[in-house]
């Protein structure tokens, strides 16, 4: 008998500590969940990620053009064929330099030829070349968020 | 008159005896009350052992890295005064942030020299750190109860090392934006870093929001992190009852008082812990072994050491300040890195590993260091308790030799840190190619 009350008092504080701990829990992920969102902005102020080019001011058949603050070169190899490279180390972010051989981070020394291919230093892989949309008002739209493989031309 | 001059002098004992509640006489009781009375002694305890007051137990290191946390305190106070985090271009073109640094060394009364002084005891902050973590483990002073605190001070390096870190990118110069930006992409590497990277930068990129939050972490968060936890760390050193000290202390030599001048002792009980009988932490009785009698008062001799420590790191880093300017590059160009575009000199190590492999050089040999620094003490209680024979549990014995495997390793990975900084800072020249250090050229390496 007292043991059986016994066990029901345990029971019971078991019950009641579980409950109080629980909604406590549940309580501290909710704001911790929170709190997390909280962390991540919804929108973003930073450089676009998207710009536009008057087609008028594409670089000559074999020359290239630099964007520097979008980190973007861009090439056109035939009359109709342009291309677009972004200039982000594929290694560590760094803004590579174009020299004559192609192309070098002054970060942690990689080194890629002027498709964009590794050739040397710690880069991974291969420079992202981007995606050229046609859009309204004879201009061009480059995105510099894609990554694409080398020799990804478009037609203008 | 006579009366009114007795009245006053009550008055003033009465205010005095308000204020401090003791004498300055040599009784031990005065200078136990000294100790206990006071909220910032009463941390270190009434008697101290002998030991513990020699130089070459603890060199201090652990003493000067607190002091440089206050300095730091203090400086980066007065600097928050005239800092602003804002990427915003001013009037002159130049970043807030940036032309506030500009600012504060040339129109600003001291401001040059404080901030010289912040980014130099930063600096000697990350070494002393360095340095104190080896001779605690040198000195075996990890183990016998006190592993846990070792983890501790684990994590109060490596808030140290973010601390550096967050700091760095406030002046919003090519050393800062750069610096940031590679470490943010190293942590993009690591599983889950991402989520880390958005959580630091608030952006997709390095930019305004990064700076922001770099500087409520430099300013706030961390600093009110390492604060607790230096509490937690000395407190636990206090509770483990001081310094390591060997554990069979039958033959150790007695240390004359004369070696600390001359020690004024006028207590009754001239040998023991003056709170023996009540404060029976540990064990089952009061010590009353030859321990006893090397212990000696904290006041004032203990103090007096280390009033003379800080007058040290006060002067010493004064001078520095005065002699050398706090390194400051152009205004940050997300565009052009400079080139070389190097870290500061204790993170150079990590970049060297890195310009050979951003995965294995910047998450994996870095993880496995500091993981397996941070529980090192705890690899050794695996192995004691798993093999009877291993027995490396020797506190506070400076190259024990049964413990020259684990020391050799140690001092080891210290090597290799410092041979990739020293590779880092003098040997990598433009482009991150090999060079002379004669041939060497500016562009970070701080």
């Amino acid at each position: 008998m007292s043991n059986k009350e016994k066990q029901g008092a345990s029971r019971r504080e078991m019950i009641a500590l579980g409950s109080a701990f629980g909604l406590m829990g549940l309580a501290a992920a909710g704001t911790g969940g929170a709190l997390f969102k909280y962390m991540f902005p919804v929108v973003s102020y930073g450089t676009p990620q998207k710009f536009l080019v008057p087609i008028v001011d594409l670089p000559d058949v074999g020359d290239e053009l630099i964007f520097e603050n979008q980190k973007v070169i861009l090439r056109r190899q035939t009359k109709t064929e342009i291309a677009a490279i972004s200039l982000v180390c594929t290694h560590l972010g760094c803004t590579v330099n174009r020299v004559e051989t192609g192309f070098q981070c002054p970060c942690h020394g990689s080194q890629y030829d002027s498709d964009g291919l590794v050739v040397g230093g710690p880069a991974p892989h291969t420079l992202h070349w981007l995606s050229i949309k046609k859009v309204p008002g004879n201009q061009i739209e480059i995105d510099s968020s894609t990554s694409l493989p080398e020799n990804s031309f478009f037609a203008v | 008159m006579n009366e009114l001059i007795a009245k006053a002098k009550e008055l003033g004992n009465k205010i005095y005896y308000s204020i401090f509640r003791h004498n300055f006489d040599n009784t031990g009781l005065t200078k136990s009350k000294i100790m206990f009375s006071n909220v910032l002694l009463h941390i270190q305890p009434v008697k101290v052992h002998k030991r513990s007051l020699k130089f070459k137990t603890s060199m201090g290191l652990g003493l000067v890295t607190f002091y440089l946390f206050l300095i730091l305190t203090v400086t980066g106070i007065m600097l928050m005064f005239y800092y602003v985090p804002s990427t915003a271009l001013g009037s002159d073109g130049l970043p807030d942030a940036y032309s506030r640094m500009l600012n504060l060394r040339s129109n600003v009364f001291w401001g040059g020299f404080l901030r010289n002084m912040h980014r130099w005891a930063a600096h000697a902050m990350v070494a002393f750190v360095a340095l104190h973590m080896l001779r605690v483990y040198l000195a075996g002073a990890h183990r016998g109860g006190r592993e846990f605190n070792w983890v501790i001070g684990c994590i109060l390096g490596l808030l140290t090392v973010f601390l550096s870190y967050t700091g760095y990118l406030l002046p919003w110069d090519q050393l800062a934006f750069w610096g940031v930006k590679v470490g943010t992409e190293i942590a993009k590497i690591a599983p889950g870093g991402a989520i880390i990277r958005g959580i630091l930068l608030g952006d997709t990129d390095v930019g305004g929001e990064a700076l922001i939050r770099f500087y409520v972490l430099h300013v706030a968060v961390l600093p009110a992190v390492m604060g607790l936890l230096i509490a937690v760390h000395f407190f636990r050193i206090r509770k483990d009852g001081g310094l390591a000290h060997p554990a069979d202390t039958s033959n150790e030599k007695q240390i004359p008082s004369e070696e600390f001048g001359e020690v004024k002792n006028n207590s009754v009980f001239k040998s023991a812990r003056s709170y023996k009988l009540v404060e029976i932490v540990k064990g089952k009785e009061p010590k009353v072994n030859e321990e006893v009698d090397q212990m000696m008062f904290a006041w004032p001799k203990l103090i007096i050491r280390e009033l003379i420590v800080l007058v040290g790191v006060l002067g010493v880093l004064s001078l520095i300040s005065v002699l050398f300017d706090a390194p400051l590059e152009g205004p940050a160009d997300p565009n052009h890195p400079t080139n070389p575009s190097k870290a500061p000199w204790y993170f150079l190590g990590l970049q060297e590993l890195v310009s050979y492999n951003g995965f294995i050089g910047g998450i994996v040999i870095p993880g496995i260091l500091a993981g397996g620094v941070m529980v090192a003490p705890y690899i050794e209680l695996f192995l004691e308790t798993f093999n009877k024979s291993y027995r490396k549990n020797i506190p506070g014995v400076w190259f024990a030799k049964e413990r020259n495997l684990e020391n050799a390793i140690f001092i080891g990975m210290y090597i290799f840190m410092l041979v990739l900084i020293i590779i880092g800072v003098y040997f990598r020249g433009q482009n991150w190619a090999i060079v002379y250090p004669w041939e060497h050229v500016a562009g970070g390496g701080h």
